[in-house]
């Protein structure tokens, strides 16, 4: 038996496209949603005891622009655009955010299984081939292996948000991209709400209970590998 | 009761209904200054050859509204689609005008504040806390559960002490509590202690883990010399015949976790299917769960009842021990991994509690710890044999 707390924890990671094509309305809705993220740790003791949120931004190089914490007390910074967009380099620093921010937990704590919520509004630009870093975030053998949801709207290609979303996937229909990111940190926020507050699911074996797109997303098949 | 008796006594009722607004509608309204109607309030409009209602006039009517609680509760629901229920209360004339019950609202028009009274307590609060949610049930729950429940009791050799809570997990969504527990004393002086947890993204569990810890407590007392196992198997099977037959429930919809266990004398043997478990606290206070620690994700889970197949539970036993506790896992992860919930809980259970300290143990609050709470606290006669503990052949440890 433990002799200290160990609290229980829903770790969860946003990955945000910052390319330059984000520029304006939907790098604008980013941090405008940030806050109503911070706003609902806050408010609903069910969700800020429990979750807790890392923000990772990825153009051409990627950062953890917020290391997995409490975002309660978390100084939110300013998300900015950058240069292209390379996927991998996205999944290679989102795994090192869950590896940094759950392996360095007491053994023993109870951890939710991590979810991933990756928002990109178009296509792979770098050279390097992005979907060996994707399978290694997505291992099974991994003992953080996190469900991961994946949100596209603007020149996103289908077929890699099927790719990238381990079970959920969902392209936008609409025009307006700072609607949809709004409309992803709806879904994000009423997901990890729902999840907080829900115990054990033999149904659904990854464990995330997502609150689907109300409008301005169609979801995709989860393309079988 | 048939469904053409319950059609025929549902038309009956309508048709005294319609009676009655006839008789009302006959009545001659006496005029006003302005030469509308007055009010029933200001002037009680007496019908014509309206007998005094007795005890015997109402009793038909009565009958009549008595829901069939022998019959499943869809098979009632289609007996009364033709038509609304009538109104058959002693009332039923002057709440003719009163709005169908369609067309009540689905929320309250205004929420109000409520001044509740709450006691002291002496149960920790333990971590960073943010504040709680107000107790306020949602609409449209059908199979609402109490939301606490104690016993302090002695039950042939033991004492029992146990109580289940709601989570606030539950209370920030207006559902109801879905854990259960339930004990029985056998013929032959065993102890049967079960406990059950719904799961949560299943609205109607709760039926699943009552029916279960009841069917349980039925089986011990019909058959007192079973395994553990066994009353669990036979206890998933009369919850998943009860809800389907008694709720047109299918068996996932009423999903839970649930163990078993047989106390005699001062040995004990577990039986479980999911992530609820079993402890046992030596004479020297000393805290040991009985299953291995499931060291998955919080809110993964593999297996759970009634399943479709044979039921394979885990199996576990103890002998010599103190105390006994059988805890679904709101509880259980607290006591593994919160040191001031432990010894907070050890503290009560060192003595006997009555049903309300039992409860009070339960009342402490922990950062993060928002499911519902059940435990059942079996102190067992003075050991004869040295304390073991362990997965053990339940065979071996009922000789």
């Amino acid at each position: 038996m433990e002799n200290s707390e160990l609290y229980t924890i829903f770790p969860v990671f946003i990955v945000v496209d910052v390319s330059a094509s984000m520029a304006g309305g939907p790098i604008e809705a980013v941090n405008e949603a940030l806050p109503n993220l911070q706003k609902e740790m806050v408010s609903n003791p069910t969700v800020g005891e429990i979750a807790r949120v890392a923000l990772v931004t990825f153009s051409d190089t990627a950062s953890t622009v917020v290391p997995l914490c409490d975002l309660a007390e978390a100084e939110l910074p300013e998300v900015m655009v950058e240069g292209g967009t390379n996927f991998a380099a996205g999944f290679r620093e989102v795994r090192n955010a869950i590896t940094s921010g759950l392996g360095s937990l007491p053994k023993g704590t109870p951890i939710y299984r991590p979810v991933v919520f990756f928002m990109s509004d178009g296509e792979h630009q770098a050279h390097e081939d992005w979907i060996p870093a994707l399978d290694e975030l997505r291992d099974r053998s991994w003992k953080f292996a996190p469900v991961v949801v994946s949100f596209g709207f603007g020149n996103a290609n289908t077929d890699n948000l099927r790719r990238i979303g381990s079970q959920f996937a969902f392209q936008a229909t609409d025009r307006d991209p700072a609607l949809q990111v709004r409309e992803i940190f709806n879904v994000l926020i009423g997901s990890i709400r729902t999840t907080s507050m829900s115990f054990r699911d033999p149904s659904q074996a990854d464990g995330l209970r997502l609150e689907p797109p109300a409008e301005f997303f169609t979801p995709l098949p989860p393309m079988t590998l | 009761m048939s469904r053409d008796i319950q059609l025929g006594l549902w038309q009956r009722a309508t048709a005294l209904r319609k009676k009655a607004v006839q008789r009302l509608s006959k009545v001659k309204q006496p005029p006003t200054e302005h030469g509308g109607v007055v009010p029933a309030t200001t002037h009680p409009v007496a019908l014509p050859g309206d007998e005094p209602r007795t005890a015997a006039s109402v009793a038909p009517i009565a009958e009549a509204r008595a829901p069939a609680i022998d019959v499943p509760l869809a098979a009632a629901t289609l007996v009364v689609e033709p038509t609304a229920p009538a109104d058959i209360s002693t009332d039923a004339v002057t709440a003719e005008s009163a709005p169908s019950p369609d067309a009540y609202p689905t929320e309250p028009r205004s929420v109000p504040s409520w001044q509740v009274v709450e006691v002291d307590s002496a149960a920790p609060l333990i971590g960073k806390l943010l504040g709680g949610s107000e107790p306020r049930l949602g609409t449209a729950i059908a199979h609402r559960t109490p939301s606490y429940a104690s016993d302090g009791v002695g039950v042939g050799q033991f004492y029992v002490a146990a109580a289940s809570h709601v989570g606030l997990s539950h209370i920030a969504q207006g559902t109801p509590r879905q854990d259960a527990y339930n004990f029985a004393l056998t013929t032959s002086g065993r102890l049967v202690v079960a406990v059950a947890d719904g799961m949560g993204s299943r609205p109607q569990s709760q039926i699943g883990a009552t029916h279960f810890c009841d069917s349980v407590a039925l089986a011990a007392s019909t058959t007192p010399d079973d395994s553990a196992a066994a009353y669990l198997a036979v206890a998933a099977a009369r919850a998943r015949d009860v809800a389907e037959v008694s709720y047109r429930l299918k068996p996932d919809a009423v999903a839970f976790v649930g163990a078993v266990a047989v106390i005699d004398g001062d040995r004990c043997e577990v039986a479980r299917v999911g992530d609820v478990s079993a402890f046992a606290i030596d004479a020297e206070g000393e805290l040991t769960e009985l299953f291995a620690t499931d060291e998955s994700h919080v809110n993964v889970v593999g297996r759970s009842l009634p399943a479709a197949g044979a039921v394979e539970p885990e199996l576990t036993a103890a002998r010599g021990m103190r105390r006994i506790v059988l805890a679904t896992d709101g509880l259980a992860n607290d006591l593994r991994t919160s040191a001031a919930a432990r010894s907070w809980l050890g503290e009560v259970w060192a003595g006997l509690p009555t049903a309300h300290a039992m409860s009070n143990a339960l009342r402490y609050r922990r950062r993060g710890s928002h499911d519902d709470r059940t435990a059942v606290v079996v102190a067992v006669p003075e050991p004869v044999a040295s304390p073991v503990t362990g997965p053990v052949d339940p065979g071996e440890a009922a000789r």
